[in-house]
């Protein structure tokens, strides 16, 4: 059920009655508890009901802040009668910032469940919700996955509201908005949706929000799963919408015109909308000098395309296309043939299952265990296979260089879909050599033409090709001269005034 | 229904692929290729036989484990025969396990029958083939090329490669010979004049041919190839040979110097050669006039040179010096320009260009003369000017031959 | 509704000229003279476009088989557009079946021509049913790739001291009428004069101001090309032998020796030719399938995988090679210019009567994308 239809059980005016329907719906469990306290006023007596769960609040806040005031109440001027006066009274006596009130049973268990304290006033059918949510958490960390030499090295966590806080502190500016949201039946996680006003594109700002509005789902335990509710074409390995540990990243990306979707739970944020290119770009590209940034750049472009290629050129030079080869290499290389039991096709496959089991066998490695075995793997797996003559030498050394010119690309979901192609591509070289290599790009090239990410081309800038664009893709251009934010995501161009000229040299010389 | 339809055309592709599956076609592994490296053909016997050099990859390739490969010999040969070339070829696949594979093949060697029946039929294979490359070099040689095949090289393990490697040598730096390629003999063949030149290679020294490897193993081989003379062709017959110098000659002439030596004797006209210079560059215009209704052809000769040698008693580290050396040295180039066209027109043979300079410049003229051609050839002279400029002079400058002379008096 | 930029229209005659030109040596029967044959045809061309451009810049809104209504009237409309249908079909199919021999004739020799046809006509339809724009933006990703291959094959060729340029003399060795002869009308309708292909493709710009430049230095950057091109082919093998191999520009590349280790390039030079022959074969595919969706007045997708169908069947019906060639050289090439040059003059003619002046400059037309459009063009 959507959030809108949940039926509205308001709750009664007697304390007791709401106590017992708290008790059974919440099962007795042996975390919650229930705090009864008498108000001492001097016209009549209050009687207040605390419900919250232990190990959600801050105990802390609790007694000093609600248990406390509310015990050494002296207030002989309210004699307040009706409700409206005693949540007054209340809202004055108790020090706790946010207070809210709950007016029906859905927004009372919402507030127990995320750890605030309910207070449950006699004769009223409004509970109090007072914020103090306090919870173990993980301090903020360097990134596990996303490093970098030069930058900051903090890390979003699993609290949403520090990451919040990262980036507000990152963002100074008024435009900054938040607008959150509560996504899964069981989970209720929250979502928050971070943008730019003035920058963002509105249509997909309505866009993102339609589409998370419409989610209907048990749970939401990772960004992952938004991701596939709302990303645009379902059969691709491609990915349309990105995700990010690092809060310079999240910024960088709200201040080009992006929408970032913070979810409660996973320090992954969800960035969109996102071209093919941004996959290929790390922030390390703006921390370092231009030039160097932009021949990295230009390896991991390079890498991507080995990544995906390189076992496939070989199977279709060395079967099909002999003659491309210069006469020593070829002879070398039909050297090492002999004696192999395998078709090229067929031992390519095995090398390359191999070492995908390889790998994965070293993300679930526990740490103390991990270099042996890697070590193993590689040289025993490796040297052993080419010394018994089971696969040729230049079949592992093809392998290896596939496997990590993967690691290359920033983004583990396009490294991934790298992977997933090269499969394909490998059958299709295996089976019609060059030719085959051509109509699997052509196919692959024409599935990216047509896929859009939010209603932003794949391949932009390159195709359609915007100019102003195509200044951040394949190489970075130094500041001074990225003067706009790209097109395609915002009409709000303008990032500095056109072109300023770095400090003049004249005025350094002396 | 429609959903139906749809799911099938969507997964239409994936079966498709799948059919791919049951059949590649083209498929060869690189182990079931034998790589050539160096072919020939011979007229035996009212048939075409055809030899390949095969290289064994294992002896070669510094890879393989085993230490008995030494042992092998890095190329075997073999031989088909064939009323036609490709007939020859198809007749492999009885005694090779392996198919031929001539994308690798660097050199043609024809033999002497077989060139003088006609080689036409074997450029036509060339062209019409995909796989076969047209950058062969092609050679000649004075018995059966088999011969050539079997011979090892000693510095290189592939014999085909290594006497590609002596053409190119011999183009670039001796200019004597010039490597001849497929589909130039192919041009110059089709061309205006119809007549080519091919060099020659021949089996040289006398006693055991170096077919074994074991032959290789002694620091003195008893044969070796070595390059010749140079073959003349009439559309696709050998109807002549030429000397080196010839060869040389025509070199200048058509402008076709790379990097030489030039030698020359102290007194123009005499045969004790002496010094010797070093030609970097050297270009040549070739241009047909007409002198009173004669067509002449003015070759006009620049090049740059090095001094390398110098046994005459000029001192080159003067003016005049250098200018006498000069002088002598145009005299050497004029001199075997001459004997060239001397040689060439005794064969009624115009390999030097003249038959494409003339069409090129006057169409008309040339239409009237095409038919004459083999008549009006020998008649057509040569004015040479050669303008060589010695550059530099090496190391030292006077001759040391003549430094000793002068402590001796 | 599906729009396209005017760069992406730019990249696309430029990818489409290009095609498989290089495959064959046009204007072979003037011999040196072929690149003069070019040049003749070229501006011939350049005068047929200048007239389609005309026609089209009364109607913008409008493709071939709007304005062949619009010109001659419902009936007479409908069943010239349905001869263009049949045109464009016949051209995308003469383009696979140039596919599948080249393939067989170079890359693989002993793979059923049946399979290749079979993977060029599905991959053709697949970029079709994702739509134009989506096609064209492949289109602009190809053309810098082809452009720098084939500039790196001609640098390559001059660096292995192949080219002689003396071979193209003597210049009009036996007058101009050789050269004439050999361009008209055979050098004219292909490929020059398969620029017709595009009224599909002007209606849907974004932005149609200035079209018709975009459409010239287009066209005139690829002539010029394509004339220093078949100039190379003439300067590296000589006429003889240019005449009569099959590829010649094959043949050239086959010559390449560079360095010890880059030779034997030509199977670059194949795939080349796939990316222009597959571009100019979907081209014909999208064209006539839109057509037909037009005439029918449908928008399902039925219509592509008719046209692909029937293209993919009739690519068989040519026995061999030699036959595919005499079809090409000998028979086609009188019936196109009817469709090239012959209707768009009556077009000329009608749209001058009918619309004799042109509409005022339009407003450009919003994208159904998020990208503003003065960005763009």
């Amino acid at each position: 059920m959507k959030a809108s239809q949940k039926p509205t059980i308001p709750l009664s005016t007697d304390l007791h009655a709401n106590v017992e329907r708290i008790q059974t719906r919440l099962g007795g469990s042996s975390d919650i508890i229930i705090r009864p306290l008498e108000l001492n006023f001097p016209q009549e007596q209050c009687s207040l009901v605390l419900v919250y769960i232990d190990g959600l609040v801050e105990n802390a806040a609790i007694h000093e802040f609600i248990i406390q005031p509310l015990l050494t109440v002296q207030d002989s001027d309210n004699a307040a009668e009706d409700y409206v006066g005693i949540k007054n009274v209340l809202q004055q006596i108790i020090s706790i910032g946010e207070l809210t009130s709950a007016a029906n049973e859905t927004d009372l268990f919402e507030g127990i469940l995320q750890g605030h304290t309910a207070i449950l006033i006699d004769g009223v059918s409004e509970a109090l919700i007072a914020t103090t949510c306090g919870w173990e958490r993980r301090s903020i960390d360097e990134p596990q996955t996303q490093t970098v030499i030069r930058g900051p090295k903090e890390s979003f966590t699993e609290n949403i509201r520090t990451n919040t806080t990262l980036l507000r502190r990152k963002i100074k500016s008024p435009d900054l908005r938040f607008e959150s949201l509560s996504i899964g039946r069981y989970t209720q996680t929250k979502i928050i949706i971070t943008y730019l006003e003035g920058v963002a594109n509105t249509t997909v700002l309505e866009e993102v929000k339609r589409r998370l509005h419409s989610i209907d789902t048990d749970s939401i335990l990772e960004s992952s799963y938004i991701e596939e509710f709302i990303e645009d074409k379902i059969y691709t390995p491609f990915p349309t919408i990105m995700n990010t540990e690092r809060p310079d990243a999240a910024a960088a990306g709200i201040l080009e015109g992006q929408i970032i979707i913070l979810i409660d739970g996973t320090p992954f944020v969800l960035l969109t909308p996102v071209t093919f290119f941004k996959f290929l770009q790390s922030s390390e590209d703006y921390y370092q000098r231009y030039d160097i940034a932009s021949f990295v750049r230009l390896i991991r472009y390079m890498s991507f395309i080995i990544s995906m290629l390189l076992p496939s050129l070989y199977i279709a030079i060395t079967t099909f296309h002999h003659e491309m080869l210069p006469t020593t290499l070829l002879i070398g290389l039909a050297a090492q043939r002999e004696g192999v039991p395998f078709p090229a096709l067929v031992e390519a496959f095995l090398m390359e299952i191999t070492f995908e089991v390889l790998r994965e066998a070293g993300v679930r490695m526990p740490r103390v265990v991990g270099p042996a075995i890697s070590i193993v793997g590689a040289l025993v797996l490796g040297q052993a296979a080419v010394q018994a003559g089971l696969v040729s030498a230049a079949m592992v050394i093809v392998v290896s260089f596939t496997a990590i010119s993967n690691f290359v690309v920033p983004a583990i979901n396009l490294a991934v879909a790298a992977r997933l192609i090269r499969f394909f591509l490998m059958v299709l070289a295996g089976t019609l050599g060059l030719f085959g290599i051509l109509v699997g790009c052509m196919t692959i090239l024409i599935h990216m033409a047509s896929i859009k990410s939010f209603g932003v081309p794949y391949l932009a800038p390159l195709a359609p090709f915007i100019k102003q664009n195509v200044k951040d893709i394949f190489i970075r251009l130094p500041w001074w001269r990225l003067n706009t934010r790209p097109t395609n995501l915002t009409t709000n161009n303008q990032r500095q005034p056109a072109a300023p000229q770095p400090a003049d040299a004249k005025n350094n010389k002396s | 229904m429609l959903i139906k339809l749809r799911i099938l055309t969507k997964s239409f592709p994936i079966l498709l692929l799948c059919t791919l599956l049951t059949g590649c076609w083209d498929r060869t592994e690189l182990n079931k290729i034998g790589i050539t490296s160096a072919t020939s053909i011979d007229w035996v016997n009212n048939h075409w036989q055809v030899s390949y050099q095969l290289v064994i990859p294992q002896s070669i390739s510094s890879q393989s484990a085993m230490g008995t490969s030494n042992q092998q010999a890095p190329v075997m040969v073999f031989s088909t025969v064939g009323d036609s070339i490709q007939t020859a070829i198809q007749r492999a696949s009885l005694e090779m396990p392996r198919t031929l594979f001539f994308a690798h093949n660097r050199v043609m060697i024809i033999g002497e029958d077989a060139a003088r029946k006609g080689i036409g039929q074997l450029i036509d294979n060339y062209l019409r083939s995909a796989t076969s490359r047209e950058t062969v070099s092609v050679l000649i040689t004075r018995g059966t090329g088999r011969k050539i095949l079997e011979q090892l090289v000693p510095m290189e393990k592939i014999p085909g490669a290594a006497i590609q490697n002596m053409l190119l040598n011999e183009d670039k730096h001796n200019s004597d010979l010039k490597q001849v390629m497929v589909y130039q003999l192919a041009m110059s063949m089709s061309g205006d004049s119809g007549y080519s030149t091919v060099p020659e290679i021949f089996i040289a020294g006398r006693g055991v041919e170096s077919t074994n490897v074991e032959e290789l193993k002694s620091t003195k081989a008893e044969t070796k190839l070595k390059m010749g003379r140079l073959a003349v062709f009439k559309k696709d017959q050998l109807i002549g040979w030429l000397s080196l110098n010839d060869g040389f000659g025509i070199n200048w002439i058509m402008n076709r110097i790379d990097q030489t030596v030039l030698f020359f004797s102290c007194t123009p006209g005499s045969k004790h050669v002496q010094s010797a210079v070093h030609i970097i560059h050297a270009k040549t215009r070739l241009k047909p006039t007409q002198q009173n209704g004669q067509w002449v052809m003015k070759a006009d000769v620049q090049a740059t040179a090095q001094l390398i040698e110098n046994g005459c008693d000029i001192d080159p580290s003067k003016r005049e010096g250098i200018k006498a050396l000069e002088k002598l040295a145009n005299h050497a180039v004029t001199t075997s320009m001459q004997d060239a066209l001397r040689s060439t027109q005794a064969m009624k043979a115009d390999v030097l260009g003249f038959a494409t300079s003339i069409h090129k410049k006057d169409p008309k003229a040339w239409k009237q003369m095409k038919e004459n051609w083999d008549e009006i050839f020998p008649q057509i002279p040569l004015e040479t000017t050669v303008n060589i400029s010695i550059e530099r002079l090496g190391m030292s400058s006077k001759s040391f031959v003549d430094i000793l002379k002068g402590k001796q008096e | 509704m599906e729009r396209i930029s005017k760069f992406q229209l730019a990249m696309m005659i430029i990818l489409f000229q290009i095609g498989s030109t290089p495959l064959f040596a046009l204007g072979g029967k003037a011999k040196q003279d072929s690149w003069l044959a070019m040049l003749a045809a070229a501006i011939c061309g350049l005068f047929l476009l200048l007239m389609f451009l005309f026609i089209q810049r009364r109607a913008p809104d409008k493709d071939l088989i709007g304005l062949l209504r619009l010109c001659f009237g419902n009936i007479i409309g409908n069943f010239l557009g349905a001869a263009f249908v049949l045109y464009f079909a016949y051209e995308s199919m003469r383009n696979v079946r140039d596919f599948g021999e080249i393939t067989t004739i170079t890359l693989l020799t002993s793979t059923p021509q049946l399979v290749i046809m079979l993977i060029v006509v599905v991959l053709a339809a697949y970029a079709i049913c994702m739509g134009i724009e989506a096609f064209c933006r492949v289109v602009e990703i190809l053309t810098p790739i082809v452009i720098c291959s084939y500039s790196a094959l001609v640098i390559l060729i001059f660096s292995s001291n192949l080219v002689k340029l003396d071979r193209l003399l003597p210049i009009m060795e036996n007058g101009p009428v050789p050269v004439l002869k050999a361009a008209f009308p055979d050098i004219v309708s292909f490929p020059f004069g398969q620029t017709v292909v595009f009224f599909m493709l002007y209606k849907l710009l974004y932005n149609k101001k200035k079209f018709c430049r975009v459409s010239m230095i287009a066209y005139s950057s690829v002539a010029l090309f394509l004339i220093l091109m078949n100039m190379l082919d003439m300067m590296v093998l000589g006429p003889t032998l240019s005449g009569e191999s099959t590829i010649p520009f094959l043949q050239a590349v086959q010559l390449i020796q560079v360095g010890d280790f880059l030779e034997r390039l030509d199977v670059f030079v194949t795939l080349l030719l796939f990316l222009g022959l597959y571009v100019k074969l979907t081209m014909f595919y999208w064209a006539s399938a839109y057509g037909l969706a037009e005439l029918l007045g449908t928008k399902s997708k039925l219509p592509i995988y008719g046209v692909g169908a029937v293209i993919f069947a009739t690519s068989f019906l040519e026995p061999d090679y030699t036959y595919h060639v005499w079809l090409g050289i000998e028979v086609s090439v009188k019936f196109f210019p009817i469709f090239q040059v012959l209707i768009p003059l009556m077009m000329f003619v009608a749209i001058l009567i009918r619309k004799p002046h042109s509409p005022p400059p339009l407003a450009d037309t919003k994208s159904n994308n998020i990208m503003g459009e003065e960005t763009i063009g």
